[in-house]
């Protein structure tokens, strides 16, 4: 069987086929994408969604004194929940809008690569300005840049705890008596960077969360504040960073040379290709786009032309299952969709249409159980309840908007030549239109790619 | 999904191939419309076997091409003329049968030959073309909406389309309703099977699947009623409707695809079929006396039982008629025979009439709209011929 690079293109590096093409005839036309990327964002920005949590603590406070709830408060609170979901009606109408999502995609893998899960109020209002920030304007640059954006966030200081890690020679180390958190070294290390069974130590992550030490989230945003870091040099990987007293500069400094190593490469270029290609990918595949980032200094879009020049990369088997939102997203894709359907989509009609449908299908959006985010293993994503949840969903989109629409050019649009014939032959026998379309966003091909 | 249509799809004319303007639910408001009779449009969707549901037992050849299905009265069915006999799964229709309430055009099919897609043939159906290969008319609209104009006096009451399906047959450029109860999404009993193929070549997913089948086990005995209890609220819901401003309704019911074991999956959708037209006569109460309802399929099904205890895709079918404004009783149309001689490419029951005609008596009947208007703008290219006298 050959599936077109066309076809792989966009099901395997993008959101899916959809009526509109662009034809991508080949890594180059996938790599053109980043070049016309533009990471600007209509999302509110960071410091309103701060006011607006600070606002709202304040409120909290008050009415805890006054014992009774104030209109405003409970104002701010719809608002910041209308934010939340705001922003991820905005995530998805970029995933469809784009004719070609290569560099969606990668937004979506470096978000989770960098996971901040969601969870509770204020971890789900910050979580858009985290993608906006640390994330999209990075998606083609170095690593490093990546890595020191998206480790001196707010977002991921507070959901990695760094808050309460305290050098415990430091000045409020010692008055308080605390101590160290090492949380988000820890996962530096094992996820972000080196990765698990690497060859770092137990003394290399606490050396490098007493390094961490001074790194806050405060009022204003995020700040190195020195009474809070350990004092005296740290040992990170047989390096030593810092003087006697701290400095953001020697945090960036270590992320920098630890991006660089080689066990991150190839951490890196193992992800990605388990990511994009297979969940036990070709050992050669990764050595030659670990090569490509070492030899680049760590630049992403060198790195991904690697990945997409080796053969591997365009394997004419379908390998990987789509995520449920990537399922989603392709399936309305498919349908040609406007993105403004999603966009525009008033929340209650969000939530039942789509939010609902994908905690069945498995994936309540950005909420992964842990920091290692969503798991990449097909078996993870098809059981009997999240199948049926997708066939669900596939079922009523295709009754809803199927009704005129030829199932076999559907399958033709949606699949093009990665339809297999029982696929294409089952379509064309259902007996109505949108039975055959059901089945054909139903079909393992298009839950692959 | 509750957003509109046109809001969803952008462009979806660059997907579908016979895509129609998007119809948008309109409110309900009521007005008068001058004339009295009614009419029922039940379209079944995968192709109903006639040759199930109306047995000809009376010819000797049926026995020799199919064992499990279309046993005729030995089989349970309830005999009506002496030649045919009822499929067991409609006995309560018989008092309808014997009431002069109900009755059969059997051997017709519309014009659509060959190709035998149910996407093409019910398209066909419902646009009311004439053209063999399937190509529908110009504005690709509805027969139902193309009668409209010609009744006189109508506004967007007089036809309705009932459920959630967007049905050709009554889209148009001519104002109408659409309303559709809260039913349950569901995949017919054909689209459960196909579903079952998909999975087959992927271990993970076919794996998946039946397990999840295993699961929802104990929900499918309950899809018979349940289904039944749909068709019910369509039919319940088009009564009330007649009974008001409206004259003409149409709604479809699916699960006729019956590929395999079909002993097993005609009854289901035969089941939704009568309690429909029971609903509809119950509703009605007085009007009935003034309704005709026609229930129409894609095309038949192949005469030859095949090695699943099933059909495939034919040609020639049956059109059911009901109602207190039917001549009922009868089993009309030529009977072609079913020697391997008479049949269609040696396989279908042979079309020995269009059953484009017998719906143009029926509606010129009710509505006093000309013969020659049926023909030139209702079914283009139509021959009426001879009145085949289905209504009193």
């Amino acid at each position: 069987m050959t599936i077109a690079v066309n076809t792989l293109a966009h099901i395997r590096y993008g959101f899916g086929l959809s009526p509109d093409g662009p034809v991508l005839n080949g890594a180059p036309d996938v790599l053109d994408q980043l070049s016309r990327f533009d990471p600007a964002s209509s999302r509110p920005n960071l410091k309103t969604r701060f006011d607006l949590h600070h606002a709202f603590l304040s409120g909290r406070k008050i009415e805890k004194e006054i014992g009774k709830t104030l209109d405003r408060v409970t104002a701010l609170k719809t608002d910041i929940r209308q934010i939340t979901f705001k922003d991820y009606q905005i995530e998805l109408a970029r995933q469809i809008r784009l004719r070609a999502g290569f560099a969606e995609r990668l937004a979506a893998f470096w978000t989770d690569h960098f996971t901040v899960a969601a969870r509770g109020r204020y971890l789900g209002l910050l979580h858009g300005a985290f993608v906006d920030d640390a994330i999209r304007p990075h998606v083609s640059g170095n690593f490093a840049d990546l890595l020191i954006a998206a480790t001196t966030h707010p977002a991921m200081l507070l959901y990695l705890d760094q808050n309460t890690s305290i050098g415990p020679n430091s000045l409020v180390g010692q008055m308080r008596g605390k101590g160290l958190n090492e949380n988000l070294a820890r996962e530096i290390l094992e996820l972000h960077t080196l990765g698990v069974g690497s060859g770092y130590s137990q003394t290399d992550v606490t050396q490098f969360a007493e390094l961490l030490t001074g790194l806050r989230v405060t009022r204003a945003g995020v700040e190195y504040l020195p009474r809070f870091a350990e004092p005296g040099s740290e040992q990170v990987l047989g390096t030593s960073y810092g003087g006697p007293e701290g400095a953001l500069k020697d945090v960036e400094k270590a992320l920098r040379d630890i991006a660089l190593r080689p066990e991150t490469a190839r951490h890196l270029a193992w992800k990605l290709a388990v990511h994009f290609v297979d969940d036990t990918p070709d050992a050669d595949l990764i050595d030659h786009v670990a090569r490509a980032y070492i030899r680049s200094g760590g630049d992403l879009a060198a790195t991904y032309a690697a990945l997409l020049d080796h053969p591997a990369a365009w394997v004419p088997e379908l390998r990987k299952v789509k995520r449920p939102a990537d399922f989603v997203v392709s399936a309305l894709r498919a349908f040609g969709a406007s993105a403004d359907y999603v966009q525009d989509m008033p929340i209650g009609q969000f939530r039942q249409n789509i939010i609902a449908p994908l905690y069945t299908m498995g994936q309540k959006p950005h909420q992964p159980r842990g920091p290692d985010g969503w798991p990449e293993h097909a078996s993870a994503w098809i059981t009997p309840a999240t199948l049926a949840a997708r066939i669900k969903w596939a079922t009523e989109l295709a009754r809803k908007y199927g009704q005129d629409i030829d199932p076999r050019m559907f399958v033709q649009t949606a699949l093009a030549d990665a339809a297999s014939e029982n696929t294409t032959f089952l379509v064309a026998g259902s007996e109505s239109k949108w039975e055959g379309i059901a089945l054909a966003l139903a079909s393992p091909e298009f839950n692959r790619r | 999904m509750a957003q509109s249509r046109r809001a969803f799809l952008s462009r979806v004319g660059a997907v579908g191939c016979s895509v129609a303007a998007s119809p948008l639910i309109t409110p309900v408001v009521f007005a008068t419309a001058p004339m009295d009779a009614r009419l029922v449009v039940i379209i079944l969707r995968g192709a109903l076997d006639g040759l199930d549901a109306v047995q000809p037992y009376g010819d000797p050849a049926l026995a020799r091409w199919r064992k499990t299905v279309s046993v005729g009265p030995a089989g349970g069915a309830h005999d009506l003329d002496g030649y045919f006999a009822l499929h067991p799964s409609l006995a309560g229709l018989m008092p309808l049968w014997r009431a002069g309430e109900l009755g059969f055009v059997h051997a017709v099919s519309t014009p659509y030959r060959n190709k035998r897609s149910h996407f093409d043939g019910q398209d066909f159906l419902e646009n009311g073309g004439a053209s063999p290969d399937g190509a529908l008319t110009q504005a690709e609209d509805g027969w139902l909406n193309r009668l409209l104009p010609l009744m006189g006096g109508v506004t967007e009451k007089t036809a309705f389309s009932v459920g959630r399906e967007r049905l050709r047959l009554v889209s148009g450029q001519a104002p109408h309703s659409s309303w559709s109860p809260d039913a349950d999404l569901e995949l017919s009993a054909q689209g459960r099977l196909l579903l079952g193929e998909i999975y087959k070549n992927d271990p993970l997913f076919h794996r998946a699947a039946q397990r999840a089948a295993d699961i929802s086990e104990g929900m499918d005995g309950a899809m018979g009623p349940a289904a039944a209890g749909r068709a019910k609220a369509l039919a319940e819901f088009a009564a009330d409707r007649l009974n008001r401003d409206t004259r003409i309704a149409a709604f479809s019911l699916g699960g006729f695809d019956t590929h395999r074991n079909q002993k097993n999956t005609l009854p289901r959708a035969l089941g939704e079929l009568q309690a429909a037209i029971l609903a509809l006569r119950d509703g009605l109460g007085d009007n009935w006396g003034k309704t005709a309802v026609l229930a129409m399929t894609e095309f038949g099904r192949t005469v030859a039982e095949n090695g699943s205890g099933g059909s495939d895709h034919g040609t020639g079918g049956v059109m059911i008629t009901a109602g207190g404004a039917v001549r009922g009783g009868r089993v009309l149309g030529r009977w072609p025979g079913l020697e391997e001689a008479d049949l269609f490419e040696r396989r279908d029951l042979m079309p020995t009439d269009d059953v484009r005609r017998y719906a143009a008596h029926v509606m010129s009947g009710l509505f006093g709209v000309a013969g020659s208007d049926m023909g030139a703008r209702v079914f283009p290219g139509l021959d009426m011929g001879d009145d085949p006298g289905i209504l009193l």
